[in-house]
């Protein structure tokens, strides 16, 4: 995947430090220095993890430079350590008890982009047009499992019940948007 | 004359605590040797290129913490695994004996992948407790190519990982 800037945003401190600390639940202190070697961010190796902040910001370069790391190491043949760090990711990010919908108004604040919750039930749909997640990536088939792994805990989060989330459309593969489908699992089956 | 052609693939190394994966991964990776020991916390991902034949490969060797702490997640770093190295330490019989129970473990999220049974700490001859026959016959049953390798002088190190390149490669 290559990365294409566009336009130059700023994404708040809070998001990069949920996703590192993420990472680091996931993969281990090692698995999150492989990553962000991988990405050339070898100020961050071996540091402490930046406090979550939503009043200092990090560059797009960088935030765009970890997340396709992530893909290109963690996603090769799978999207299981993506969408789990993901899980993660919602964990760190914000305190439990938020509704789909507050914590969407959040994150289009904090990373950008326009999020919509389409439908919010136990078949919810949400929406984002300009992906930050994915923004500058080419892929043939949807890219933004940590995303769809944080809709699925944040769901989990408000309702106490699992969700399994599939992303069906995805910028990165042409589609004029990326739209997520979170389905309540049945604990019966 | 055949174009050249380009892969990714994606190794675990596997093993229990303190049997040399890290070792072996920088030995044939970087040619360099540490003798102080450091547990993986989680899992290191080494990449190495690699010309085989006439195909470009790039390898994404997964040094998989052997560690018991690790064993909730390790399933997730399975997935995706085209080829899997298993090693021992042949000095200590406990590692040569949970090898069935890590390539159960793997085959459960990888499916049925190339392997291979790395025999290391080969160079420490007096205190040997694994004969090669022994091991054998494990990676026998394992249907895994076998090998004896020491990340400390290099022995066989270079061989195992193009081996399992190479049988990545025939069913890629």
């Amino acid at each position: 995947m290559s990365l294409s800037l566009g336009e130059p945003k700023e994404i708040r401190m809070i998001v990069f430090s949920a996703l590192l600390t993420a990472l680091h639940e996931v993969m281990g202190r090692d698995g999150k220095n492989s990553v962000l070697r991988f990405a050339g961010l070898d100020e961050y190796i071996n540091r402490e993890i930046p406090p979550p902040s939503i009043h200092r910001s990090i560059s797009f370069k960088t935030f765009k430079s970890l997340i396709i790391s992530m893909h290109d190491l963690l996603g090769h043949g799978t999207d299981a350590i993506l969408y789990e760090s993901g899980r993660k990711f919602a964990i760190y990010l914000t305190p439990f008890g938020y509704s789909l919908r507050e914590v969407v108004e959040k994150l289009e604040k904090w990373i950008g982009g326009t999020w919509t919750v389409m439908k919010d039930d136990d078949k919810g749909i949400v929406q984002i047009k300009n992906n930050p997640v994915c923004k500058g990536m080419v892929s043939d088939k949807p890219t933004c499992h940590v995303v769809s792994g944080a809709l699925a805990k944040i769901k989990e989060e408000s309702t106490g019940k699992h969700y399994l989330v599939k992303e069906v459309l995805c910028e990165s593969k042409g589609d004029s948007h990326c739209e997520f489908y979170i389905e309540k699992i049945d604990e019966a089956s | 004359m055949v174009p050249e052609r380009k892969f990714v693939f994606k190794i675990v190394v596997i093993g229990d605590g303190a049997v040399g994966k890290t070792s072996l991964i920088a030995r044939f990776a970087e040619k360099t040797f540490q003798a102080e020991y450091k547990p993986t916390l989680g899992t290191n991902i080494v990449i190495k290129e690699l010309k085989l034949e006439n195909n470009q490969i790039k390898l994404l060797l997964w040094d998989i913490a052997g560690q018991a702490k690790w064993r909730d997640v390790r399933h997730l770093y399975y997935r995706g695994a085209q080829g899997c190295i298993l090693v021992f330490d042949v000095t200590r019989p406990g590692t040569f004996e949970s090898i069935p129970a890590w390539y159960k473990d793997l085959i459960k999220f990888s499916g049925d992948i190339p392997r291979v049974l790395l025999a290391n700490k080969v160079d420490l001859t007096d205190i040997r407790k694994i004969a090669k026959e022994q091991a054998q016959s494990t990676a026998d049953e394992l249907e895994a190519s076998y090998f004896e390798t020491s990340a400390k002088d290099g022995t066989q190190v270079n061989d195992a990982f193009e081996k399992i390149s190479g049988l990545i490669l025939q069913k890629a």
